[in-house]
């Protein structure tokens, strides 16, 4: 292996990562070969035109989709020829998943919510219930904790998805468009929690459209037609109308 | 060109094409609505079959309005038939009594006419064909029946005289008319064969060939209405009257017959319950179909709310929108109407329902097409009237607002999250007691009509549940008789039944039972508690429990003739064996001897109620029946009834399974559909598909279970109800039996909504494109 062993494997390393789609007209190259290496700590903007293939990439990275060729490893293990089971597995170890959209199970309060993945993950339900109410109050939501979601703000909601997502402790916060169905005081509290978690050490790779959000990643990554772009030319690009 | 107020057929049109590319759904919809609609179409074909059969064999058999028989020495009378009063057309026949040497000596009537008028009194041919050479004879279906005569059997026939018939009773010798021998060439159907129309029928050329030697005129009368029958009867009486006697007058009674209102009121009953109950299993699936079809419609509509919002605020009228579609749905009506058709066609072959089969005068397939082509149209026009229904509200019905109010904490269930979550989204997501009341309601119906049907048929099946334990009776027994049959090794049981009555105190007067077993056990039918042994006891009929309001323990007044009142305690409830076949069914009550000696009064009869050895019983009766009165088991009317009625609930409990069935499967299909995000969430925070799928069983189970644990009790509480009513009424008892398959609904419903919910594999593709769409 190039690595030496002194050093921690970065959180999230791909390599050559392709994904087409079998639509029913033409088949879709959403991912054309991408190389992305994410190191421990580091925030992460991912940016590009809608339909360059962001989503996919974090699914991939999800391991709720397989790719077509390439290789991903989370923390150094690669999820290559893993099972459905042990992907899944994966998922709770080392990914935590934010939706634009939320997705909050409507029927269960902002506790059980952020509780589940620890309690799938197997954890004791005080354990699981006892993580969740502190993640709450770090995210300012511990009087909420008994609330549907359906009786709390978008804001709220986010940051409840937040919560959930950091229950196991993953290696990697994936966040898609988290701000996107937001509105500005809504996005500053995102912004507000991504940056403290970040400041804490949680390592985070974000799609997003919001400039606002981009700014605040250490570093800024964009896709275009299924292939990164390189850096330099996506600063560039980051200041005119995308 | 179009008006601004115009109907916008172009953007009706594109959302039409829109539409159907949600089109699959729909045709499921169509699918079940079309089995409800066969399910009812079938039912109206059959019963207006079965309601038919009888006045369409009347109008096929030419049944005439009155009949006489003329016996051959009043000539003159037969001569001024056709011109009494009331008469429209008559047609004289000739008739024989004949000596038939098969299966034992029997004599049996013969008839033959020529020159008939029109179709006056044309037996419908059930097998074969009309008699036509001079040695062909058409045989009534009951005697071909009785005497197990078949197509191509010969009979001898030795035809008796006018004065052999007028000596019938003191003995001719041998008969004295022509002998012939007649081939049966075909099998006749009559709404009524009795009287003056003869069992057997033999050809035009017969009657030519034989006029001279017939015993009688049988002469057919059609009359103008009703009232020219009566006038006709009138008539002939008083030219009967008037008439020289003849010397066979004790066995040809001058009586006119009037066959169309002679139809037997017990087969009426039967006629008008199995129509009446055919109604209702019509409408019941018609109901339940109609609840699940809507159901599914509204589901239905209200996914497509969002396209209804947009063609809102694109200005298309809700006329517009509801007519595009109402067109998208037009193949779906067609299928609709085609398994609405279909099912009536295949209900054209069925025979007629229970005891009207024997009055269908055209046998094999038949359908009512008129009424078929009401019946269908009408049920395709109802489910487009629905989807336009669910179309036109689906704008306004929010299929998925989310909970506001806090669910039971559970915690019990937090350490298996598949369940947690299933239980919060099975309980969470609609109106969680309208679906479970219908679904209960639904399964009620089901096990309802399995028990109701399995207690119907249990009595039906079983003689000792209406009375009848023995293999024959033999009345009027005499002590001596009665030891013999006893010592008959051939016999296992004989019971000798007194039959009397005992005055109920302030009540009716009712039969009364003494049992006594000369061998084997005492063979009365309990249903209940036990037969009385000593003073002061009597177990009672189930109709007079029902009318009394007594019960087991309780107390029961009857008089003494001679005066004074014995209150007995009531040990059992009982079917008392019906020495006298005035009385009903279940009426009645059974005494111990000594009680009996001081409580009954009139006459008593004594008969033997005879068990035989299996194989035994044809060869007793038939030596017994030389020297004593032998009374085969026979079905009372009021089980003949309900044997009619028997196929009616089992087929409402599959018709009602299937649609429960049915619903399940659509509810939990769309169920998946409904939760596709919530699955995805699962599957993102680290569930395993087999975990998914556990959340999926628990949302079946939660789904279905309550509606179980409700739906079984009370369609088994339901059935005792609705048997309870319909046993006493008959008389028979009314314990309940519950088939196997209630036992197994259970599993069957739960394995259905497992197999349903989990359905084919969830791929993680389709679990992660819920979450990119939401
Ligand atoms: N399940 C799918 N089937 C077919 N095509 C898909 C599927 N998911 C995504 N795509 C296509 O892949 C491309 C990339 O999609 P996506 O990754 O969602 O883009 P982005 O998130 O950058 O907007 C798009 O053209 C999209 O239409
Ligand atoms: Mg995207």
């Amino acid at each position: 292996m190039p690595r030496p062993p002194a050093a921690a494997p970065p959180a999230l390393e791909v390599h050559g990562l392709r994904k087409t789609y079998d639509a029913r007209s033409a088949p879709v190259r959403a991912l054309r070969g991408v190389d992305l290496v994410v190191g421990t700590g580091e925030f992460v903007a991912l940016t590009g035109p809608s339909g360059s293939g962001k989503s996919t990439l974090l699914h991939l990275v999800a391991g709720l989709e397989t790719a077509d060729e390439g290789t991903i490893a989370l923390a150094g293990t690669t999820l290559d020829g893993l099972s459905s089971a042990r992907l899944a597995r994966m998922r709770r170890r080392h990914i935590g998943l934010v939706f634009q959209f939320f997705n909050l199970i409507d029927h269960m309060t902002a506790l059980e919510n952020v509780a589940l993945p620890a309690l799938v993950a197997g954890a004791s339900p005080a354990a699981a219930t006892e993580r969740a109410r502190e993640l709450l109050d770090r995210l300012g939501l511990l009087d909420k904790s008994g609330e549907l979601p359906a009786t709390l703000s978008g804001g709220q909601r986010q940051r409840v998805a937040i919560a959930r997502a950091l229950v196991n402790r993953p290696t990697l916060l994936l966040a898609d468009e988290p701000t996107g169905a937001l509105d500005s005081a809504g996005t500053a509290d995102v912004l507000d929690v991504l940056a403290r978690i970040n400041a804490a050490g949680q390592t985070i790779l974000v799609v997003t459209h919001s400039a606002e959000v981009a700014a605040a990643a250490g570093r800024r990554v964009q896709l275009r037609d299924g292939r990164i772009v390189d850096e330099e030319a996506e600063a560039l690009t980051a200041a005119g109308p995308a | 060109m179009t008006a601004p107020d115009a109907f916008g057929w172009p953007a009706v049109r594109a959302v039409a094409r829109a539409e159907r590319r949600r089109g699959r759904g729909l045709l499921l919809i169509a699918f079940l609505a079309g089995i409800v609609g066969a399910v009812v179409a079938g039912s109206v074909v059959l019963a207006e079959r079965t309601a038919t059969a009888y006045p369409r064999l009347v109008e096929a058999a030419g049944l005439d309005d009155a009949r006489v028989l003329v016996p051959a020495d009043q000539a003159g009378l037969a001569e001024a038939v056709p011109r009494l009063p009331g008469v429209e057309q008559a047609w004289t026949t000739s008739s024989w009594v004949a000596r038939m040497a098969r299966p034992a000596l029997t004599y049996v009537t013969l008839g033959a006419g020529a020159d008939r008028p029109g179709d006056l009194v044309r037996p419908v041919v059930v097998t074969g064909r009309a008699p036509q050479a001079v040695d062909e004879v058409l045989v009534s279906e009951p005697v071909a029946e009785r005497y197990g005569i078949a197509i191509g059997d010969e009979l001898r026939l030795e035809l008796l005289t006018l004065p052999q018939i007028a000596r019938f009773d003191v003995g001719f010798g041998t008969p004295d008319g022509p002998a012939v021998t007649l081939r049966v060439v075909g099998v006749g159907r009559m709404p009524a064969w009795d009287g003056a129309l003869s069992h057997l029928w033999a050809s035009e050329e017969f009657a030519r060939t034989y006029a001279g030697t017939a015993s009688a005129y049988a002469i057919f009368v059609r009359t103008a209405g009703p009232a020219g029958a009566q006038r006709f009867a009138e008539a002939y009486s008083a030219a009967a009257a008037a008439a020289p006697r003849s010397i066979a007058a004790r066995y040809m009674p001058a009586g006119v017959q009037l066959p169309t209102s002679e139809l037997d009121p017990t087969v009426q009953a039967a006629e008008v319950a199995i129509v009446l109950g055919l109604a209702a299993f019509a409408l019941v699936v018609a109901a339940a179909g109609g609840f699940v079809v809507s159901q599914g419609l509204l589901r239905h509509h209200a996914a497509g709310r969002s396209a209804q919002q947009i063609e809102h605020a694109l200005g298309m009228t809700m006329t517009e929108r509801v007519t595009a579609r109402v067109l998208t749905a037009a193949p779906a009506a067609l299928l609709v109407l085609a398994l609405t058709l279909a099912g009536g066609i295949a209900a054209g072959a069925l025979a007629p329902l229970g005891s009207q089969a024997r009055f269908e005068p055209t046998p094999g397939f038949r359908v009512a097409w008129p009424v078929l082509g009401i019946v269908g149209p009408v049920i395709a026009l109802l489910f487009l009237g629905g989807v336009a229904v669910a179309a036109a509200v689906a704008r306004h019905t929010g299929s998925r607002v989310p909970p506001v109010r806090r669910p039971f904490p559970m915690a019990w269930a937090r350490r298996w999250p598949a369940l947690l979550v299933g239980i919060r989204m099975a309980l969470g997501a609609r109106p969680a007691v309208l679906t479970v009341a219908g679904s209960a309601a639904a399964i009620a119906g089901v096990v309802a009509a399995a028990v109701f049907g399995a207690s119907l048929e249990r009595v039906v099946t079983d003689p000792a549940r209406f009375g009848e334990i023995a293999d024959f009776s033999v009345a009027d027994a005499r002590l001596i008789d009665i030891e013999r049959l006893a010592a008959d090794p051939r016999t296992t049981a004989v019971t000798v039944i007194r039959s009397s009555t005992v005055q109920l105190t302030g009540g009716r007067t009712v039969p009364a039972v003494v049992a006594f077993s000369y061998k084997g056990p005492v063979e009365v039918t309990v249903t209940s508690g036990r037969l009385p042994i000593r003073l002061g006891e009597i177990a009672i009929g189930p109709r007079i429990a029902a009318a009394e309001g007594v019960r087991i323990g309780d107390t029961i007044s009857v008089d003494r003739p001679g005066g004074g009142v014995d209150s007995l305690t009531v040990t059992g409830i009982v079917v008392p064996p019906r020495a006298d076949t005035r009385f009903r069914l279940g009426d009645g009550v059974v005494l111990a001897g000594e009680q009996a000696a001081l409580v009954t009064s009139g006459p008593a009869l004594f008969s033997a109620e005879v068990t035989t050895l299996p194989g035994e019983r044809e060869e007793l009766m038939g030596e017994l029946s030389t020297r004593l009165e032998i009374e085969p088991r026979l079905v009372p009317a009021e089980i003949r009834v309900l044997a009619d009625l028997r196929s009616l609930p089992e087929a409402l409990a599959a018709a009602l399974g299937v649609l429960v069935l049915a619903a399940v499967v659509y509810e939990l299909t769309a169920a998946r559909r409904r939760y596709a995000r919530e699955l995805g969430v699962l599957a993102a925070v680290g569930e395993t598909l087999g975990q998914v799928h556990a959340t999926l069983a628990v949302i079946a189970l939660v789904s279905v279970g309550p509606a179980l644990a409700i739906g079984v009790p009370l369609g088994i509480g339901v059935a005792r109800v609705l048997w309870w009513q319909v046993a006493t009424a008959s008389g028979v008892g009314a314990e309940l039996a519950v088939p196997a398959v209630v036992p197994a609904v259970v599993p069957l419903v739960l394995l259905v909504a497992l197999v349903a919910a989990v359905g084919p594999l969830v791929r993680g593709t389709g679990v992660v494109r819920a979450l990119r769409t939401s």
